[in-house]
């Protein structure tokens, strides 16, 4: 209902917020109706939780990857039994849907070594829910030459370990051709992305993330079209001025667009983002070269930019920065869900740096699931008012 | 008996402080009027100067238990002592490098190593309220508090102006994200060169050691760059072989552990491995003080005694000691005759380093770097963890495992349960300890007390009627918050 009232409010009720109701319904479920499309049509769906574990991979051949979350998630009651409480509430809620079935339809799991939570979701999900396919990229914590070498040897065993596990062939061929599709599909959302940068955007953060979490949990191929009629649709859509600041989102994990929502709900438009599951960097399309495990594993390391990486904090602040000009935003809202080492760190350092370049920021703490509503508008229209809108 | 027996043990005490206050005051004395100055701007040294407090060990401890106690606290205080000088004395050559990264590289080149995190943990030994300043300082800065107080004590002193301004900084992505991260906060405060080791997750393969020397070679490229040091691979070597040395003379000391009863226990075997190996590796003087400890331990096997009297339970921690509470083991001692005998700081199964050419150091040392305590149990997968909990179970017939849950150390904290369940089907009664690793005020000294009390009562003694307590509450004890 929240959803319905935000666009409505910035976008008018001429009913373009039905657009998204197919999206809205690909992400309430983890198991939405073109994944169990996919399944049916014997697919091999395999979870993932990072932006550091390369898509492509995972869709090559009859592959489908699933970025994992937890829509809905009330509690993790089974989960606590394993995690302590100072665990980031996004390991607990998905360990939580693993322990308790939700994510069944998967046949194997990819993790990566990206934080320590990571690493215990990954021990803890072998022990009790113990996959039949799991395995656990080791990520460098720096971008180089050698780290890209140690990155194509961990793309090529986890080509192996598909392969022999699964018991088909992902060739060179097959690997370039999703290297395609993801950049067909990257640049499509971009594409849509771009249009935020109007003063009057046809489109709020909230619609747009709707469409970045779809393409991260729906086959990629069935999604073309519908994200084809919704870039369509927004040339033709009302433009309505009903905002009081933009914003741009920067943080870790946030898959649940109910969040921007609240944001936006309390007057901050939300113009760009730089979270996980976000446009900035998510949306930049892989280079042309020759070896598709080369391209993959330069490209993923090198684009994705969390705080885990060790020696990237001035080229993660510049390209917020940069965000901050090209949206023409009026600040900067940092989430990082409680727990967090990495984000909980790097907000701190981003929030000094952004201040002393005069740029209003606002740092939220926040639980992997909604909570504190209230709390979260009053600090947003504070902010808001801070900022002189 | 007792008045006569009372006066005997405080002129022992005061004798033996009085001497080691004395060597402690003829190396800083060096220091000349200088010393005043470095009091001024370094605080903690009046802390450190607190020393007199941790041989309130000896009241407890008796014979030749006693005796190498009070050798691992001469060893350490003399170690130390002469850590702090040589930072004093020594600016231009300073290099603060995170605890995990061994200093054998940096004294081959001629340089300085300081680590706040090491420094932090004596002076908490010494002080159990020591960083509590520097961790309000952190947190008031706007870091989380739910990260290890160890990197908070860092980021507290290098926020507070207490550290020197070091030529250069080494730090890696080792022991965790906290510590990783951590070094954001103290590049960007103290603006000086930085750079950061990469170790892999999956370090126990060729490929690995391969990649992090790599790593190391560009360490040594970036300290000849940002510092006068150079690289001398002759004082490398001698350093190593000395350091294979000490290891050797350690691997003694940890067999006399296996006896039954144990003649060396406690700080013998974990105090005096995280200083030696920490701060003055492949250095004669560490070598020495396993020797003597050695001497010690064997003068107990002749005489056919235990460190203790009536040795009923053997301990092993697991993650670091409390170290703002390190009487826990002399009063464990005394209460519920139990001992420790090993803590997963000390152990390792490094091999010795190959010192024939220079490349063979270098994966020497990168090994010792991965395969370091804390270092292999926070990364790869819990195997790594677990094996070695379940060979040192073995290896040195302990009877209980005390976890010492660090409210900071997610990584162990999330291992727990399944330690838990693992330890259930082999029947190791096992204790979980919530604690903060540097800040008392979380838990004190009173409420582990508390925690080990009630563990030991209802678990290891059985004292409280059967039925009380089902077989799954046997090994479910804890402080857990």
């Amino acid at each position: 209902m929240a959803t319905e009232t935000a666009e409505s409010k910035s976008f008018g009720s001429n009913g373009n917020q039905m657009m998204f109701s197919l999206f809205d319904t690909i992400i309430r479920s983890p198991l939405n109706r073109f994944m169990e499309q996919a399944v049916d049509e014997g697919k091999i769906p395999i979870g993932y939780t990072c932006s550091y574990i390369p898509r492509m991979i995972l869709s090559a051949k009859n592959l489908v990857p699933f970025r994992v979350f937890a829509p809905g998630v009330s509690s993790t009651e089974m989960a606590d039994t394993y995690l302590p409480s100072t665990i980031c509430s996004y390991t607990k809620s998905i360990l939580d849907f693993a322990i308790n079935g939700r994510y069944d339809f998967l046949k194997g799991w990819v993790l990566t070594s990206s934080c320590q939570h990571m690493s215990r979701f990954f021990d803890n999900l072998k022990h009790t829910v113990n996959p039949p396919f799991i395995k656990i990229i080791d990520l460098p914590n720096r971008v180089s030459e050698s780290a890209i070498r140690w990155m194509m040897a961990e793309m090529n065993e986890l080509r192996t370990d598909i392969q022999t596990h699964f018991q088909i062939t992902v060739s060179d061929e097959d690997l370039n051709e999703a290297i395609n599709r993801h950049n067909d599909s990257v640049q499509l959302l971009s594409a849509i992305g771009e249009l935020r940068k109007n003063k009057t955007p046809v489109i709020s953060g909230t619609e747009f993330h709707k469409l970045m979490m779809a393409a991260l949990v729906a086959p990629e191929a069935f999604l073309f079209k519908p994200l084809s009629d919704i870039k369509d649709a927004l040339s033709k859509r009302e433009l309505k001025e009903d905002y009081r600041a933009r914003v741009i989102l920067v943080g870790g994990q946030l898959d649940d667009p109910a969040y921007i929502n609240i944001i936006e709900q309390s007057g901050a438009l939300v113009v760009s983002d730089r979270i996980c599951t976000g446009s900035i960097p998510g949306l930049d399309p892989i280079p042309h070269g020759t070896d598709p495990i080369e391209r993959i594993s330069a490209h993923t390391l090198t684009k994705t930019s969390c705080p885990r990486m060790m020696d990237n904090f001035q080229a993660r602040l510049a390209a917020i920065i940069s965000a901050y000009e090209t949206f023409q935003a009026d600040g900067i809202i940092i989430e990082a869900i409680k727990f967090c080492d990495t984000w909980g760190l790097e907000a701190r350092e981003l929030t000094d740096s952004l201040r002393e370049k005069g740029i209003p920021v606002l740092k939220l703490e926040r639980e992997y699931r909604i909570t504190g509503e209230g709390q979260l508008k009053t600090r947003i229209q504070a902010f808001i008012e801070s900022m002189g809108k | 008996m007792d008045i006569r027996k009372n006066i005997r043990n405080k002129t022992s005490y005061i004798f033996t402080v009085t001497k080691i206050y004395l060597s402690v005051a003829l190396i800083l004395l060096k220091r000349g009027p200088f010393l005043l100055i470095d009091l001024w701007r370094y605080p903690w040294l009046f802390n450190f100067l607190k020393l007199y407090k941790l041989y309130k060990i000896m009241n407890f401890r008796k014979g030749h238990f006693k005796d190498g106690s009070v050798c691992t606290l001469n060893g350490i205080a003399i170690l130390i002592t002469n850590y702090i000088y040589d930072m004093l004395k020594n600016p231009d050559k300073l290099v603060l490098a995170e605890d995990i990264i061994p200093p054998e590289i940096i004294r081959a080149m001629g340089l300085t190593p300081f680590s706040p995190e090491i420094l932090a943990i004596v002076l908490t030994i010494i002080t159990p309220d020591a960083m509590e300043k520097y961790i309000d300082i952190c947190e008031n800065s706007g870091i989380p508090g739910d990260l290890c107080s160890l990197p908070k004590c860092a980021m507290g002193m290098a926020l507070g102006n207490v550290l020197p301004k070091p030529k250069a900084i080494v730090a890696s992505n080792l022991p965790c994200d906290a510590g990783m991260m951590s070094y954001v906060t103290i590049e960007k405060h103290m603006d000086v060169p930085i750079i950061r080791l990469d170790v892999p997750y999956n370090f126990r393969s060729d490929r690995a050691i391969t990649y992090f020397s790599e790593e190391l070679a560009r360490m040594i490229h970036f300290l000849e760059e940002h510092t006068d040091g150079k690289m001398d691979w002759q004082e490398l070597k001698n350093i190593l072989k000395e350091r294979n040395k000490t290891q050797e003379t350690e691997l003694e000391l940890w067999d006399l552990a296996k006896t039954k009863p144990t003649p060396v226990a406690s700080e013998m075997i974990y105090l005096s491995h995280l200083v030696t190996f920490n701060i003055f590796p492949g250095d004669k003087r560490s070598t020495e003080i396993f020797r003597k400890l050695i001497e010690f331990g064997k003068k107990n096997l002749e005489e056919g005694k235990g460190a203790i009297e009536n040795e009923t339970y053997r301990i092993l921690l697991w993650n670091p000691p409390f170290a703002h509470f390190p009487m826990a083991f002399s009063w464990a001692e005394t209460k519920h005759q139990a001992v420790l005998i090993m803590d997963s700081m000390t152990f390792n199964t490094i091999d010795y380093v190959d010192t024939a050419t220079n490349e063979s150091m270098i994966k020497g040392l990168a090994d010792i770097i991965m395969q370091g305590p804390m270092s292999r149990h926070v990364r790869g997968p819990s195997e790594n963890y677990f094996n070695d909990i379940f060979y040192i179970h073995n290896h040195f017939k302990i009877d209980m495992i005390w976890v010492a849950d660090n409210i900071g150390c997610k990584m162990s904290a999330g291992l727990n349960e399944i330690l838990r369940e693992k330890c259930r089907e082999r029947n190791i009664p096992v204790l979980v300890i919530s604690y903060d690793l540097m800040d008392q005020r979380f838990t004190s000294s009173e409420d582990i007390k508390t925690c080990i009390d009630n563990f030991m009562e209802t678990i290891m003694t059985g004292n409280l009627e059967t039925g009380l307590f089902d077989t799954d509450a046997k090994h479910m004890i804890s402080t857990e918050r």
